[in-house]
């Protein structure tokens, strides 16, 4: 995997969508606070049921979002993050625990804000800090959306929709180990 | 008549958490009072919404409805705020809100939302840290509700559409 100058990191941040509102000196910024590094196969990101550092950013490669069965035998893959996904944005709101794994799938490359740094952003009246919290809101709004069409179909129609990979993604999101433990008891 | 920021304090402690008191006098001066009479529908399930409303005094009930089939939600009551949804994201209402008593509200409107973001973006992270950890806590009450439902769906319909009418009123914030 090829180094990546600080200019080539932020052309990449240039082509994402995520990063549209971002001015030119604040993607220089993010630049210089972001460690960008690459990262073996089976490198864990976010471990479930602890509580992630930061916000990761994915640059090359695939990163595998896993959750251990209720009997213990192996993992579930519940999604895979491509490049230019974002994963444990939460992070930057609460401390609340991942009820799911992020791991390397092969080497990627991966980008990482840690949470102390948001922090003084933050702190500092950053209007990047502004920017991060939008993300983190659209992202709250795109599963917010996506439960209350299931909770919708539940209600008014009985569909399998309790079941739907889309929810179970949102669901993992949220949920805490035990409740995680429960519902995968159901589904295995 | 306006209301004073000591006031808006007094019924939204948590809104007001963090601001500096020069951002909650602007944040303050940004609302509109408006009142509702029982009765009245505030904000209707599937049409856009353009403000979110603190209820200062009385109670409104959410409900959702479909095929001509109506699911109560619960309620909201004093010192609870709504249509924060609207305001993060513009689609449409998540549910329709009608007034069950005469009712004060505070209106702020995503103009003022947006101005405010504008002149003032320090105050509005400060805004939009406690309506995304709002939501967060929401997101987790509802999707722990949500997965009893992978047993449930084993029972009834009638179980299903219950702990889905729980777990939605848990995402739309009333109490039931």
């Amino acid at each position: 995997m090829s180094h990546m100058s600080r200019t080539q990191f932020s052309q990449f941040l240039e082509t994402l969508p995520e990063f549209a509102d971002f001015s030119p000196s604040e993607l220089d910024t993010l630049e210089r606070i972001m460690l960008v590094r690459n990262y073996p196969d089976g490198y864990e990101f976010i471990r479930e049921g602890g509580s992630p550092h930061g916000v990761f950013l994915a640059i090359e490669g695939e990163i595998a979002v896993t959750h251990t069965r209720a009997n213990g035998r192996g993992a579930v893959e519940l999604n895979r993050m491509h490049p230019g996904e974002l994963f444990g944005l939460a992070a930057l709101i609460d401390h609340g625990h991942c009820s799911a794994s992020c791991r390397a799938s092969g080497n990627v490359r991966v980008a990482f804000l840690p949470r102390a740094a948001f922090k003084l952003l933050y702190s500092a009246n950053s209007p990047l800090a502004g920017h991060f919290l939008r993300m983190v809101a659209r992202q709250l709004m795109r599963d917010y959306r996506t439960l209350v069409q299931a909770l919708c179909r539940n209600i008014f129609e009985t569909s399998e929709a309790a079941t739907s990979p889309e929810l179970n993604a949102v669901l993992f999101r949220y949920t805490g180990p035990e409740r995680r433990r429960g519902a995968l008891a159901a589904h295995n | 008549m306006p209301i004073s920021k000591e006031e808006f304090s007094k019924h939204f402690p948590s809104v007001m958490q963090h601001m500096s008191t020069a951002d909650v006098a602007a944040f303050v001066q940004a609302l509109t009072p408006m009142q509702l009479a029982k009765g009245e529908t505030l904000i209707r399930d599937g049409e856009s919404n353009d403000a979110i409303y603190f209820v200062k005094n009385g109670s409104l009930e959410a409900s959702i409805e479909k095929n001509g089939k109506k699911s109560p939600l619960g309620r909201v009551v004093a010192g609870q705020w709504l249509g924060e949804v609207s305001m993060l994201d513009p689609g449409p209402a998540t549910a329709t809100v009608t007034a069950i008593s005469d009712c004060e509200l505070l209106r702020l409107t995503r103009v003022d939302f947006e101005n405010l973001d504008q002149h003032r973006p320090m105050l509005m992270n400060v805004v939009l840290r406690a309506l995304s950890k709002l939501l967060i806590e929401r997101l987790r009450s509802s999707t722990d509700l949500l997965i009893q439902l992978t047993d449930d769906r084993r029972h009834s319909s009638k179980a299903v559409r219950e702990r889905s009418t729980d777990a939605y009123a848990a995402l739309v914030g009333t109490r039931r």
